[in-house]
């Protein structure tokens, strides 16, 4: 007799004969057992500016340890990761060899003070993030989670305990977009993001900003008074601009000025902090104090030009503290 | 360090190892068992991925391409990456 599994960590519920895999392409069945086949072994292992996440008021300026396996729960056409996200792990080129332990271990000796679990998807390898988070935690690092969100609520409650900080891609506030170009829903991204912001992760949020797709103002509109309603007008956006990747070559760049145009439409509506991605050289690259406009850190693309907060997140003209973990 | 050639029981051993255990046993994210198969649209696709899946946890994969079948991933210690090489992952 044939015993199937169910992994009841997403909203797919995949029902994984023996032998098979997930839709996610790691999380398999084997002798009836549900295993998770990239725990310890990530395929791309890097540091990054903490900006790159992006996180903009979480440590700004300091290095993150971040680690993927292969695997994704989603299969966006415009991926910009597809290479890592929509393979498994025997179709990578290296695998390393990184029990929890020594991932901490490593991100230590690299003078890291955390560790992101990121470029894929960290929530197709959860139990890995769960015990790196539990050891990193150990040693005082803290942990970030960048992710598409798509997950259940109870392994994302219990996860949240860990996590310091979570950047959560909310990709279009339309669930037609979410089935069409994603093969997901909206609705438990968006209940991903009150629960994140529930737990008391600091949590930011991007929205990758694609021409004909998800750029209507109206949407954008919904999207940032649904932030503003139901997380709060402090929680940064980040709007992104879309390059072609992967399935979805026949769009072009989203031109700049669509771009200044949405952000102006999420400040209009209430947002303390929207800025503009993956487009050097703009006025959304830097966080200005929402009451005073003062300039508090001036970025150019990931890199910091100046920081004139004063300790503990403070403008220095009118001392209001701007939401953020800044030490 | 290379799977070819490699041991195979080594590298599902380290695959394997206490602190790597890989079995999803949290009950937020676990499993239920069902007995008898669930037939749906992706089975094989899903067969062939936890095939591959499967291989690769025990370091023996290979991964089949239109050309034919070829190598499966080299597996390094975490010591030996360029943390700091270029890259334009997202994220």
């Amino acid at each position: 007799m044939m015993s199937s599994v169910i992994c009841e960590l997403c909203p797919r519920y995949c029902a994984i004969p023996e032998g098979g895999a997930g839709d996610c392409r790691v999380r398999v069945n084997l002798e009836g057992k549900l295993i998770a086949t990239t725990f310890g072994r990530p395929s791309s292992v890097h540091i990054d500016p903490m900006e790159k996440k992006p996180l903009f008021h979480f440590l700004p300026g300091s290095p993150i340890f971040s680690i993927a396996t292969a695997g994704c729960n989603l299969h966006c056409k415009n991926c910009q990761n597809w290479q890592l996200s929509q393979r498994s792990g025997a179709e990578m080129e290296e695998i390393y060899n990184a029990p929890p332990q020594r991932v901490v271990a490593t991100a230590r000796q690299q003078r890291c003070q955390s560790i992101a679990y990121t470029y894929s998807e960290p929530l197709v390898f959860y139990e890995y993030v769960r015990e790196t988070s539990l050891a990193a935690r150990e040693v005082g690092l803290k942990n970030v989670l960048v992710s598409a969100g798509y997950v259940n609520r109870e392994p994302l409650q219990a996860l949240s305990r860990l996590l310091d900080a979570a950047n959560v891609d909310l990709k279009a506030f339309d669930d037609r977009f979410y089935r069409e170009v994603c093969g997901a829903t909206l609705q438990p991204v968006l209940d991903a993001l009150v629960i994140l912001k529930e737990a008391g992760v600091w949590l930011e949020i991007t929205n990758l900003i694609i021409p004909t797709l998800n750029d209507d103002l109206s949407m954008v509109r919904r999207m940032a008074r649904w932030i503003h309603n139901e997380l709060g007008p402090r929680v940064p956006l980040h709007l992104s601009r879309f390059h072609p990747q992967y399935r979805m070559q026949n769009l072009p760049p989203t031109p700049g000025e669509i771009l200044i145009r949405c952000r102006n439409e999420a400040l209009e509506v209430g947002l303390e902090h929207v800025y503009i991605g993956n487009l050097l050289g703009n006025e959304g690259e830097s966080t200005r104090c929402p009451r005073d406009n003062t300039l508090l850190i001036e970025r150019a693309g990931f890199r910091i030009q100046q920081n004139n907060l004063l300790p503990g997140g403070v403008c220095p003209t009118c001392q209001q503290a701007i939401a953020g973990v800044w030490t | 360090m290379s799977t070819q050639g490699s041991d195979p029981s080594r590298e599902a051993s380290n695959a394997m190892a206490p602190d790597a255990d890989p079995e999803v046993n949290d009950p937020g994210c676990g499993k239920k068992e069902s007995r008898g198969a669930v037939g749906t649209g992706n089975q094989s696709r899903r067969a062939f991925l936890g095939g591959i899946g499967a291989l690769g946890l025990a370091g023996v994969a290979t991964t089949v391409t239109p050309g034919g079948v070829s190598q499966g991933p080299v597996e390094r210690e975490l010591k030996e990456a360029d943390f700091y090489a270029p890259h334009d992952l997202a994220g």
